[in-house]
């Protein structure tokens, strides 16, 4: 049996928010609601079980192209850190493929679906992540040669080290932090639907690789963040949340002209083939006019 | 492999009782109640959120701030719908039917699949219904 280091936080993460509910309360009641929270615990523990049951075929996955490749790394102290940069640089692909091919976006959407951003939303993780295929995105590193287990505990320590920035009780981190490392004003950023900020901060760890490929944006105090998707679900239904973006996806598929069908698939989100739609650019482009509309 | 497995079902009842004891606390430090549109401003912010956008020319607040309704320029209609403890903007379809009942106003077909909503606009309500 694989070592798995998210089993072991799972009672970190309960007393932590256990206490940001204690924290909510009189510091900010509108952080928590409880049918909300329910349904990302719901979703958490649905993931768990999703996660047990294909684990066995990732690791499998992971063990082959580890034994096609010629390289070998091996359990050298100095591979963790280097294994554990280049991993989060790997989810760093995996993250902004998620938000930009709508076949990866219907996977990962369910962690976007709450309107509320605290410690509970961090639980919100996907069910049909194998399915989806996004595996695909760890192999590289076992064709470089580390060891499937290392690939693997390196992404159990980089989704822990993501839990605890799903907060809005931390305002900024020390600005060297804040350079560097992933925080809450960061990855708030990226959960929200304000026009400036979506598609931004797809960082798991490091924020380097949104500053390094022009992702990156810096949170504003002025302008109050919205969290969830574009098209809010308005469901506390877990199974709604989980697979509305797939039912979505054969609807559009079985709808749409013979030419247009793959592209329903991989192009980004808010995609149409009819203009009838919005993607996060254009959204953003309308917003940058109204902007200029009004200072004009 | 029995001996995984039970610890695997181990682990899957514990989280179960963890996370029925979070959502009861929850509920117990009050954070069942629904949300609340306070201010014009805090609603025509929400209506811009709506997909594909909505310029709010004109709004109606529930009396209790449990939603709104509002009209753009185009003649459009949006509703704020609440959601735990937020709001859902979603535009009106054409068919959508509105009608009043003293000061409530009711909307049918707010978008597809929603129950009927019901906004105590006070003395606007009728003024709503000639709009749809």
């Amino acid at each position: 049996m694989q070592f798995n280091p998210v089993t072991f936080a799972i009672p970190v993460f309960v007393a932590l928010i256990v206490a940001e509910l204690l924290w909510a309360r009189r510091r900010q009641p509108r952080a928590y609601e409880s049918r909300d929270t329910a349904t990302s615990l719901a979703i958490g523990l649905g993931s768990t079980v999703a996660g047990g049951l294909t684990a066995a075929a990732v690791l499998a996955m992971l063990v082959w192209a580890h034994s096609a490749t010629p390289l070998s790394i091996g359990w050298a102290w100095w591979a963790w850190p280097l294994c554990f940069v280049l991993d989060d640089l790997a989810y760093y692909t995996f993250h902004r493929s998620a938000h930009r091919v709508r076949w990866f976006w219907a996977s990962h959407v369910n962690h976007h679906s709450s309107q509320h951003y605290n410690l509970s939303t961090a639980l919100r993780q996907s069910w049909t992540g194998f399915f989806a295929a996004s595996f695909i995105f760890r192999l590289p590193l076992a064709f470089a040669g580390f060891e499937p287990g290392m690939i693997l505990a390196c992404g159990g320590f980089n989704l822990i080290y993501q839990f605890w920035i799903h907060t809005e009780s931390i305002k900024r981190m020390p600005h060297w932090f804040e350079a560097v490392m992933n925080t809450p004003s960061h990855h708030r950023v990226h959960h929200a639907v304000n026009a400036r900020y979506l598609d931004r901060n797809y960082a798991g760890t490091f924020i380097i690789w949104d500053k390094l490929f022009g992702t990156f944006a810096a949170e504003d105090d002025a302008d109050q963040i919205r969290y969830g998707i574009v098209h809010q679900i308005g469901s506390f239904n877990p199974l709604k949340v989980v697979f509305h973006e797939w039912l979505a996806i054969a609807r559009d598929v079985w709808r749409a002209p013979w030419r247009h069908k793959l592209s329903y698939l991989w192009r980004e989100p808010g995609w149409s083939h009819d203009g009838s739609r919005e993607t996060s650019d254009m959204i953003r482009r309308r917003w940058n006019a109204a902007a200029t509309d009004q200072k004009d | 492999m029995a001996q995984a497995m039970d610890s695997q079902m181990l682990q899957f009842a514990g989280s179960l009782a963890a996370i029925a004891a979070v959502i009861a606390l929850a509920h117990f430090l009050g954070f069942s109640r629904g949300g609340r549109v306070a201010t014009e401003t805090e609603a025509r912010a929400l209506f811009a959120l709506a997909p594909g956008g909505f310029e709010t020319v004109e709004l109606c607040l529930d009396e209790e701030g449990r939603g709104a309704i509002a009209r753009d320029s185009a003649g459009r209609l949006a509703v704020l719908l609440p959601h735990g403890g937020q709001f859902v903007a979603r535009v009106l379809e054409p068919g959508a039917r509105l009608t009043a009942d003293g000061d409530r106003l009711s909307i049918e077909g707010s978008a597809s699949g929603r129950k009927p909503v019901t906004l105590h606009l006070g003395n606007a309500a009728q003024g709503w219904t000639n709009q749809a």
